[in-house]
């Protein structure tokens, strides 16, 4: 039985990558209030136009035919993250999709999500994963200025790579763009 | 040889199709100095990112797969539509390219034309065909509140064919994004006839 998560609380492209050399630079965030998911990825309107994700397969920088196209990730994730490295804005990790809700485990939304929109359309997310944390993210929650070396930060690493630093899902099913609204509701399945 | 049609002086984008509930409503256009195109369609940069063109084959009101990926049009035909019309602001039409140049017909650019960079780079523009006027566009034209008949605007629908109201242009050759921009210049494949307006 499928149970509720949380609303929508955030809904956000990269318009570019957020890693240079390595580095974390959360600069490229574009946060909306609508956004567009399909297969390709997702698209946000800024209030002029649909902002193409730079994981979508529209983006001019993706490589690799646009995979792990879109992500989630939970306030309590974001809770914890600030519990272990101090003050961190919600949303800095890039996950496209923030919702309101307790730290969900790997186990909780094994099933996958649904995302009920404001007109009562459901948008199933799939086979959510793990995002695994990389050492130019850990050492941008850690306040250095260098990227730390991957066995100076392997604890961090850890503790960042089960959820915590939020999930991958899967829209290859998604053969037609709906559309979602900060406020929406997101389930498990 | 290729012949100099001349450069480019808009790049713009369909944020979301300028026909809704069958009105034309040029609003949605947003314009640049640069813009990216490949075979999918064309993005423009703001000062969010990449916004998508409604032609675009992932653009979410997107129908048809992004089969007119492209279009141009020259200052020459708006001069024309100014000539018929009275006002009619440069780009109005919402083609994606606009070229500073006369009044191209079909015959000019049959063997399709190419965009030469700064960098000396050229970028292919094939398949061109005249856009075929809608009722919405020139009732907008003729300053109507109404859509009007096809009847009743049969001779502006004619004068608008053929080029004037812009062409399709397929960019199935270009396997990645190019970069276009303002000043770049637009050549013909081949010598254009003088059949020419404007």
């Amino acid at each position: 039985m499928s149970r509720s998560l949380g609303p929508i609380v955030r809904l956000q492209v990269h318009a570019e990558s957020l890693k240079h050399d390595g580095a974390y630079d959360p600069g490229p965030l574009v946060v909306m209030d609508r956004a567009v998911i399909d297969a390709s990825g997702m698209l946000g309107w800024d209030g002029t136009g649909w902002v193409v994700d730079s994981h979508h397969a529209a983006h001019p920088r993706v490589r690799g035919g646009g995979h792990r196209v879109l992500s989630i990730g939970f306030t309590g994730h974001y809770k914890r993250m600030a519990e272990r490295f101090g003050e961190i804005p919600a949303g800095v990790a890039g996950e496209n999709i923030i919702v309101d809700g307790p730290a969900a485990t790997a186990e909780d939304i094994a099933a996958g999500l649904v995302i009920q929109t404001r007109d009562g359309a459901f948008l199933e997310l799939r086979s959510p994963a793990p995002a695994v944390a990389c050492p130019g993210f850990t050492s941008h929650l850690l306040k250095s200025p260098v990227v730390l070396p991957r066995d100076e930060i392997v604890d961090h690493l850890a503790f960042l790579s089960t959820g915590t630093r939020g999930f991958i899902l899967s829209v290859d099913h998604v053969d037609r763009g709906v559309e979602i609204s900060v406020g929406d509701e997101v389930f498990t399945r | 040889m290729p012949e100099l049609l001349g450069r480019i002086v808009r790049l713009q984008i369909q944020a979301e199709p300028l026909k809704a509930a069958g009105r034309y409503d040029p609003r949605h256009l947003v314009t640049a100095e640069n813009a990216l195109i490949g075979e999918a369609g064309m993005l423009i940069g703001d000062d969010n990112g990449w916004i998508i063109d409604a032609h675009h084959r992932e653009h979410p009101q997107a129908r048809g797969g992004g089969g007119r990926a492209l279009s141009i049009g020259f200052t020459g035909h708006y001069q024309a539509m100014a000539r018929r019309f009275d006002t009619v602001p440069v780009g109005i039409a919402g083609e994606n390219i606009i070229v500073d140049g006369p009044g191209v017909r079909m015959a000019d650019i049959s063997e399709g034309m190419l965009i030469r960079r700064s960098d000396g780079a050229e970028i292919d523009l094939d398949g061109p065909r005249p856009a075929a006027p809608c009722r919405p566009f020139t009732s907008f034209l003729l300053g109507s509140d109404d859509v009007l008949q096809r009847d009743t605007i049969q001779s502006e629908l004619a004068f608008l064919s053929d080029g004037t109201r812009g062409f399709l242009i397929s960019a199935g050759s270009i396997d990645r994004y190019e970069e276009i921009t303002v000043g770049d210049e637009v050549f013909a494949r081949r010598a254009p006839s003088v059949h020419r307006t404007g």
